[in-house]
This record gives C-alpha cells, structure tokens and sequence, in this order.
C-alpha cells in the first residue's frame, strides 16, 4: 500500500474528517483508531524526519508520538480543531527526545575516536543540502517553517500548536524564508 | 525560489513503510477503550477557580477571619478584588495549558511578573510600613499557614492538571505553584489582622514564592 508522505493538513482534514476519526476513537471505534494512524502518520513522520534528518529516529519518535496520541486522547474536545492538538503534542515528543538525548550525551564517556567521515548509509537525509538549510534557521523559525510548508498547517493552527500569537508565527516564517532564500540564492 | 519551491524540498525522501503505519494501527485499534473527553475549559476554569475559592474560605474560617474586622472597606476592596482577579487568570492560564492546541490567552510569565508587581505595589501603597518589632515571632506562623494551604490547594491541583495533557510541563508546574501559593496569601488576607506592610510582603507574599520555587523545582524533578 503505497502512503504518500506529502499529504498536507488541508488535505488530512477533508472527507470523512480526521475530527470525526478521533471522536469515534474516543468512543473506542478500532476501525477510527487504525485509519486515524495511517491517515496522519506520514504527515506527521515528515515533521520529525525533517528536524532530526535520520529516519530510525522519526519512526521512534512517530511510535511514541502514537503512544501519547493514546494516553491523551481525553483532552481533544469535539468542535475543537484536531491539527494544533495533534502538532503540539508531536512538538512535545521532539522536546522530550532532544533532552533526553542532550541528558544522555552529558554522561555519555568517548572510549575510542570515531573515523572522521561516517559512510553513507539510508539514515542519511536524501539531500544533504536540505539539511544544511534547515539547520541554518533558529530552532523557532524552523519549526514554524516546518509547520507551515511540511504539515501545511494554517497560521492560526501554528499559533495554537506552539503557544504563540499569529503576529509572531508570521514574523517567524518571514524571518525565515528571507533566511533561507539568501542561503540557496547564495548556493544556486 | 518561492515558498511552493521551499515545500518542494522540505517534503522530498521516502514516504514512510506502509508496514510500520499498519503496525501502530492495529496496536493502537487493539488498545482503543472508550473516554470522556474533557469538559470546556469554562467548566475547567470553574473548577480551577472553584477549588482556590472554596479552600481560602474554609481554611481562613477554620483559623478565624481576623483581618475583616480591621481592614476597612476600601482595602478589603482593592486588596480582595485584586488577590481574587488574578486567582481567576491563574486559573484561566492553567487551564489553557492543560489542553495541547488551545488558544494561549495569557502568557504564564508575563503573569507571574505582572501578579506579584502588581500585588507588592498594593501592599506598598495601601499599608503602612510599622517596623520589625516581633516580625519573625509573628511571621512564622503565618507563612507556615500560608505554606499549609498552598500544599492543601496544590494537592487538589494535581488531580486537576492529571487531567490534561501538559505540554509545558516546567511552565504549567510553576505557575500551578504560584496559583497555590496564592491560595495562601489569600487565607493570610482573611485571618491576619497585621497590617503592616514589611510583614505582609515577606511572610504573606513569601509563602506564593516559595510555593512557586517549590513548583519549579517539581517540574524539573517530574520533567
């Protein structure tokens, strides 16, 4: 079965609604719970793939994703929009990893001395020049470019989703698009 | 390049394996059990705001509403109104936090600032400052009255936030803190008759802070 992972949320959102799905999963429908996952996961495995650059790591992060989808589902309310509530807690999934592994690397002792140059292999972005964009922004300004351009999230679904006004998601995006268009205008 | 190219290269690599989406499925269809979600955060407001009013009063009577009979009616109008208005956007902040993509109102920080400035300004401006005589005599039993009610509402606090689902956990653990601790300075407003400002702003004032550290220093633990 071939999933496309470029599916945006205006799409995620359309036909059958994925609101709808979540209030059936609510009411313990097993049939909602599995077509909620494959409907959403390849949106949502785009945007931790696009932040961590190393795809074992995103479909970890996508697994426990799931697991507190699970656990929370109670706080999603019915008329409420489903996209901000599923993005801030995929946020809070990339948090919790990135200190965890900050916390793991403190304590973590270098026994012997790694090769300079790793070989390639399939954990490796497609595109190393995408990386190199995307780690050239300010972790804000990425994550809001990642929302709107990877989730296609709306402006005000950005806001909810990270806890900020609109005004400051919009000054966020332009900050990085200006960024990134000077970086590729500069390598093109 | 325009933001239609920017989209183009964000979202290029391998899609997903189907069979990983079809594993999580069923793990997740064979785990689905039937909840209540939660009730609009105006009930949980209620609520929220419902536990800080219920317990000031009752605790502030269980030990005897002293300062009523010598605050005069202005202050106990300005100080009341103000200690009961942020108690309500302390509950609104809380319970907005509780829910993952809800409308953020009030930023937690510029209320903590705001709420404890705008409360010491009031103790400067309305009280009077009557010296250290017997201050640490009289202040220990008030700050360890205020300390007793904070535990008391923070304790029914935490089956409130159990609830939620706390994306800010470090933030939502502080300010829950500096809410309970609030509940103190609120019992405190009721039932000491010592209106001197030093005492207040130290013992009363210090048990939210103290409440709030100890909030902080949860939410790094939990965290």
């Amino acid at each position: 079965m071939p999933v496309d992972g470029k599916m945006a949320s205006e799409e995620l959102s359309s036909e059958g609604s994925v609101e709808a799905l979540m209030v059936a999963y609510q009411q313990s429908d097993q049939n909602a719970a599995g077509a909620l996952v494959t409907r959403l996961s390849p949106a949502i495995f785009q945007f931790f793939l696009a932040q961590c650059r190393n795809r074992a790591e995103a479909e970890d992060l996508l697994q426990d994703f799931w697991l507190r989808i699970h656990k929370a589902r109670a706080t999603f309310r019915p008329g409420e929009p489903l996209m901000p509530w599923l993005y801030a807690i995929a946020r809070r999934v990339r948090v919790d990893h990135y200190r965890k592994n900050r916390r793991m690397k403190e304590f973590e002792i270098v026994t012997e001395q790694l090769p300079d140059k790793a070989a390639p292999n399939a954990a490796q972005p497609a595109d190393p020049k995408i990386g190199d964009l995307l780690k050239s922004l300010p972790a804000s300004q990425r994550e809001v470019v990642l929302l709107l351009k990877v989730s296609g999230l709306s402006l005000e679904e950005v806001a909810r989703t990270t806890g900020v006004s609109i005004g400051s998601v919009k000054q966020k995006a332009h900050r990085a698009y200006e960024s990134l268009r000077k970086r590729l205008g500069r390598s093109l | 390049m325009n933001d239609d190219d920017l989209k183009q290269l964000f979202t290029e690599g391998e899609p997903l394996a189907a069979a990983n989406i079809e594993k999580m499925a069923a793990t997740l269809a064979a785990s689905a059990a039937p909840v209540r979600p939660l009730p609009s955060n105006a009930v949980l407001w209620a609520i929220s705001f419902g536990i800080f009013a219920a317990l000031s009063l009752v605790i502030a009577a269980a030990v005897k509403l002293y300062a009523i009979q010598v605050l005069s009616v202005s202050q106990m109008f300005l100080y009341y109104g103000l200690v009961f208005l942020l108690a309500a956007f302390f509950s609104r902040a809380i319970v907005e936090q509780m829910i993952p993509g809800a409308v953020r109102l009030i930023r937690s920080s510029v209320l903590a600032i705001v709420g404890m400035s705008a409360l010491v300004l009031l103790i400067i401006a309305m009280f009077e400052n009557l010296g250290t005589d017997h201050f640490v005599i009289h202040g220990i039993p008030c700050l360890r009255l205020g300390l007793i009610s904070a535990l008391l509402s923070g304790f029914l606090g935490w089956k409130l936030l159990d609830h939620g689902y706390l994306v800010s956990p470090r933030e939502t653990i502080t300010v829950y803190g500096l809410f309970a601790g609030l509940v103190g300075v609120s019992v405190l407003a009721l039932h000491c008759p010592i209106l001197n400002s030093l005492h207040i702003l130290v013992w009363h004032l210090g048990a939210m802070l103290i409440a709030g550290l100890l909030g902080f220093f949860i939410s790094r633990y939990a965290n």
